[in-house]
This record gives structure tokens, C-alpha cells and sequence, in this order.
């Protein structure tokens, strides 16, 4: 078998190992400054889509499509964004005899637009936050329509997904300009400007469900994720099993996820979202890809979602059923960003000098960069995510902490003092958050602590030996200091 | 943990040490900028925060100003941000274009104080 992956980043290289371990060729499609990357360097084959902009290269469906007949694929990967949740392509690579690894063209259009996966979750009786699907071509009467949800409304991309087209709106003045930009960032992502209004729940909590079918109308469930943690709509750390959700309300989620997923025909892998507020949850999309966070539930559950794709996709039934599937332990993901988040989480964009991913227990690293790799202003920022695993929500939060700590990335600035701060936020350990948590507790932006006398004093030896152009070394300094002193020994004592 | 890592680049440096990464400048770096370089407050020059593309110009030679007000949007890796201004002024000159590609530093708007 030949797979074909259209992406980039950590989750083509994801994919080309899913390949790999089942003996079947990999063949990167790739943009040309994606030559820099370490998926480029393990796929079996490549071949380049000329051009730097997502626009000419990963979501261009004829240029790829033709070079997926070119490559010879059986199999198509299409990653998360970029293609992976458009039905003209599922559409496309299907007439011209290849097989897309993910639903059909059917499910992804019903449920690609938020609109029509809101009517069919009334179909399959499960509940909704209230919307304004049919926005008016008027100005004044779309904003009669806003005032009619009431504000705070969110304007959302009806095509969209992944935080981007997305803009709340907290009073009238604020309506147009929030209406423009959301339908701006939709067509730049998505290729399409609708877009539509929902009722803004203040305090809400992201509870989403793993499903996977077979294309004989098996359908699973994999359990839950809490995505709550987000910073203007993106998702920062994902863990499940959720700690915000009793036995008998993940029964309930899970088994609505499921009816909305068998009302959609649905196979292959798909996450149902939703909004808990309280102890009642409302549908919000179901997203017909792999998503980001998949890592989490393959360590609780103990499975390989990617080859389960690969298999499904090819006509295979699932190898188990609804019991053989049990959550244990906690697992955690952190996305690792190039951004300056000291400097309002401004992009960061450069060189990687060095990248330091250190193996530990229950670690996993999922990155798609090596040092001397560039990030390009092209494309998402994310660069990598850090996952672990503990038997307890508890111990794993320890655990990314000192993983984090060990983490090293040079030449760009990233997020990861940040994620470690969030790490040590009291809330956060206690689990009194929801979805406007960070953007709350950083309203005033992120100012990371002053370093230590210790970490002074290594920095002014580094500065004292660091002559000459190009130099780099490695120093020993007073041990094991900054993880006995570190927050966590106050945290856990009380 | 116990190990520090330095890597110097250019006229910077980054160091990670105790389970932390820092950037600094080096000495001789640091005492270049602070005669060379004014903030956006005091010289008015609006600077590309990061490379990118600029996909709105929201203001033209001559037009006063408020602080806070948005005078530019530009796009990087996907997202949109919004360019504000420092300070109460006049708008000297605008040296970006819609669609245009924009390195780090590069001055964009330029301000001035507004005639008393």
C-alpha cells in the first residue's frame, strides 16, 4: 500500500510512523520551505507542491489531487486543517480512484458546516447553545439579528474549526468590526466568509468525545477529552480523563456523541464537541479529522487512532468492541507554540538553533522540527506537543511540569514558560476553570518570574565565556535546585 | 536540570539553565540599542512587532489620532493583529500597503505629537 500525506509539521511525521509500523509506503506531499522538516526527512518518498502559502500549496485540491495520481497513492492522509475537513476533496481524490483516510464526502459536508451539523443534532435529539444560522445580507438587520441572541454573541466561520474566524462580540459598537474580521480570517482559512452567530456562554467548559466507525456501521467511542484550557478560542492543554465530569454524566455525553455520529452516517475518526456549563452540555461541531489532541486518548486507551485510520479507511471492521475499551490513568498535552507570549504571544518566527526534547518516563514528544529547522511565517505556529502520562491527574501534572523543564528550544521564542506557569496556576491544579480561563488570568499579558540568584549567576557566566562568534557549551551548575525550590513543593504540601 | 546550555547567536544569547531558557543580549549588544533605539512612545514610529503581511491600513497622512486606536492590521501564521497607537497624535507618514510582506522592525506609521 501507498500513502500519500498531505500535511506537515508533527502530525505528518505522526502519520509517515503510523505508515511505517504497518509496512506501507509514505509519500510526503510537501510545500517547497517544508523541505526543512523533519517529515520530509523520514518519509519514504516526497514530492514538492511549489509555493510557500497554504493557499497555492497544501489547499490546492487540483494540484494535489494530481499529484496524489502522480505519487501512485492507494491511500490519502489528510492531517488536521489544511484539506482534512473538506468534502470537495474527499469528493475529488475519490473520482479519481483513491481512497481519503476519514469519512465520506457526505459526512463532511453535513457536518463541515456548523450550520447543517447544528440541524442534524436536533435530528438526533441532542441539545444545542441557541444560534443565528440565516444571518441577513442587510447590516442593520444582522445586527437586529445579534441583538436578538443578545450579547455577549460569538461570530463564528461556518466552515471554520480551530479557533480561527472566531470573534466575541460584547456590545453593539463593537458588531461590524468583529463581523469583518471574523468573515476575513474565515475566507483566508477556510476559503469561505460565512459565517454565523451563537450565544456566548460565559463560563463554560469544552468536554469533546472521541468516535470511530468502520464502513460497516460499527460505531465506538473512546471516551472524553477536557480541552477547557484555551487562549482566544485555541487549545493549549488538553487531558482527559476530564476531571470535570462524574461517571454518569460521561455515560451520558458518550452516548449522545454516538447517536449524533450514527445520525451522520459517520466512519473513520471524528470528534463530537461540546460546551458544558454546569452539569448540561450543549453539541458545538463535530469534527469530521483526526484532531491535535488525539495523543491523549491513545494513551489512556491504550490505541493507535492513526493506523485504526488507515485500517477503517481501507475497509477493515474494527478489531474490538464498545467493552474492550477503558480509560486508565491521566494523560496531558501541552501545544508548544512559536510565539513570544512575554510580548503578547506575538508570532515567533526564525531559525531553531537547537531543540532538546529529553526522554523520560511516560513522555511523549510529537514534534515536527529538529535544530537547525526554520519556522516560516507560513503556516500555524504550533511546533510541537509535549504529552504525558501518571496514573493520576495529580502526578502527571508534576510530571509535564518537570518535562517542560527539560524541554529546550533556541532561536525562536515559544510558549513554554508560559505553559509551565499555567501548569502551577492553583485554579488550573484545582480544576476551577473554564474556557475564558487564561484569557482572564492574562488579560494584562503574561510576565514570566524574574530568574533566581542561582539562574543569575549562571547567566553571567554564560555571558562571561560566551566569546567569539558562534559560541555554544555546557556548563555544570548547583544541581537539582530549581526543582526542589520549584512552586510544586508549596502546591503539593497544601 | 543540573545541565546549562549556551547557545550564542549573533549578538544574543540563549541560555538554559535550572529548567528555564533565557535570552540575553550581549553586553556590547545592549549598550548599542539603548542609544540607538527609541520606543514607539517617545519616537512615534509604529515597528512590524513581527514579519508578516500587512492586510489593512486604516489611516492616511494628515489624520489625528487616539491612543488605542487601531491604525494597522496585519497577519502572520494565520492570525490577525491589530496595530495600535502608542499615543495621541498626528499621522506623519504611512510607509505600509495593503498586501505587502513586512520584516521584523520595519516602520510602518509614523506619528507625531499633535500641534498645541
Amino acid at each position: 500500500m501507498r500513502v500519500a500525506i498531505v500535511n506537515r509539521g508533527e502530525v505528518a511525521v505522526r502519520i509517515i510512523r503510523a505508515c511505517q509500523e504497518l509496512g506501507y509506503a509514505s509519500i510526503l506531499i510537501h510545500s517547497t520551505p517544508d523541505k526543512h522538516t523533519t517529515a520530509y526527512r523520514i518519509a519514504d518518498e516526497t514530492y514538492e507542491l511549489e509555493g510557500q502559502a497554504a493557499a497555492d500549496t497544501y489547499l490546492r485540491i487540483d494540484s494535489v489531487v494530481n499529484a496524489c495520481k502522480n505519487v501512485r497513492a492507494d491511500l490519502v492522509h489528510p492531517g488536521f486543517g489544511f484539506l482534512s475537513e473538506n468534502a470537495a476533496f474527499a469528493q475529488a481524490l475519490e473520482e479519481a480512484g483513491l481512497t481519503f483516510i476519514g469519512p465520506s464526502a457526505h459526512s463532511i459536508a453535513l457536518a463541515g458546516n456548523k450550520i447543517k451539523a447544528k440541524e442534524l443534532a436536533h435530528k438526533a435529539g441532542v441539545p444545542t447553545v441557541p444560534s443565528i444560522t440565516n444571518l441577513d445580507s442587510d447590516p442593520q438587520k444582522q445586527l437586529e439579528q445579534a441583538r436578538s441572541i443578545g450579547f455577549p454573541c460569538i461570530i463564528k466561520a461556518a466552515a471554520g474549526g480551530g479557533g480561527k474566524g472566531m470573534k466575541v462580540v460584547r456590545k453593539d459598537s463593537e458588531f461590524f468590526e468583529q463581523l469583518e474580521s471574523a468573515s476575513r480570517e474565515a475566507k483566508a482559512a477556510f476559503g469561505s466568509s460565512t459565517v454565523f452567530i451563537e450565544k456566548f456562554l460565559e463560563t463554560p467548559r469544552h468536554i469533546e468525545v472521541q468516535i470511530f466507525g468502520d464502513k460497516k456501521g460499527n460505531l465506538l467511542h473512546f471516551f472524553e477529552r477536557e480541552c477547557t484550557i484555551q487562549r482566544r478560542h485555541q487549545k493549549i492543554f488538553e487531558e482527559t480523563p476530564s476531571p470535570s465530569v462524574n461517571d454518569s454524566l460521561r455515560k451520558s455525553i458518550c452516548e449522545a456523541a454516538l447517536s449524533l455520529a450514527t445520525a451522520a452516517h459517520y466512519y473513520n475518526a471524528g470528534t463530537v464537541e461540546f460546551l458544558l456549563d454546569g452539569d448540561r452540555f450543549y453539541f458545538m461541531e463535530l469534527n469530521t479529522r483526526l484532531q491535535v489532541e488525539h495523543t491523549v486518548t491513545e494513551l489512556v486507551c491504550g490505541v493507535d487512532l492513526v493506523k485504526l485510520q488507515i485500517e477503517v479507511a481501507q475497509g477493515h471492521e474494527l478489531p474490538f468492541g464498545q467493552a474492550d475499551i477503558i480509560q486508565r490513568g491521566h494523560a496531558l498535552e501541552v501545544r508548544v507554540y512559536a510565539e513570544d507570549s512575554a510580548r503578547g504571544f506575538l508570532p515567533s518566527i526564525g531559525k531553531l538553533t537547537e531543540v532538546k526534547l529529553p526522554l523520560g518516563p511516560q513522555r511523549r514528544f510529537d514534534f515536527g522540527f529538529e535544530s537547525g529547522d526554520e519556522i516560516t511565517p507560513f503556516y500555524d505556529p504550533m511546533i510541537g506537543k509535549v504529552i504525558t502520562w501518571a496514573t493520576s491527574r495529580r502526578d502527571n501534572l508534576a510530571r509535564m511540569y518537570a518535562t517542560l523543564c527539560d524541554t529546550v528550544v533556541f532561536g525562536i521564542h515559544t510558549n513554554i514558560e508560559f505553559l509551565k506557569d499555567v501548569l502551577i496556576n492553583e485554579k488550573f491544579e484545582r480544576n476551577q476553570v473554564s474556557t475564558r480561563f487564561l484569557d482572564q488570568e492574562y488579560q494584562n499579558g503574561f510576565t514570566p518570574l524574574p530568574p533566581t540568584p542561582e539562574q543569575e549567576t549562571e547567566i553571567k557566566k554564560a555571558l562571561s565565556s560566551s566569546q567569539g562568534p558562534e559560541a555554544q557549551f555546557e556548563t555544570k551548575s548547583s544541581a537539582h535546585e530549581a526543582l526542589v525550590r520549584s512552586p510544586w513543593s508549596e502546591v503539593w504540601r497544601a | 536540570m543540573a545541565q546549562t546550555l549556551v547557545k550564542k547567536i549573533g549578538t544574543q544569547v540563549w541560555i538554559h539553565c535550572q529548567g528555564r531558557t533565557f535570552l540575553v543580549d550581549t553586553p556590547s549588544a545592549r549598550k548599542r540599542k539603548r542609544t540607538a533605539h527609541g520606543s514607539a512612545e517617545v519616537d512615534g514610529k509604529i515597528r512590524a512587532p513581527m514579519p508578516g503581511k500587512i492586510l489593512k491600513v486604516l489611516v492616511s497622512p494628515g489624520v489625528l489620532v487616539k491612543h488605542g486606536e487601531t491604525l494597522l492590521v496585519m497577519e502572520a501564521m494565520k492570525m490577525e493583529y491589530a496595530l495600535k497607537a502608542p499615543l495621541d497624535g498626528k499621522v506623519k507618514t504611512v510607509k505600509a500597503t495593503v498586501g505587502s510582506t513586512v520584516v521584523l522592525e520595519e516602520i510602518l506609521v509614523e506619528l507625531e505629537a499633535p500641534a498645541k
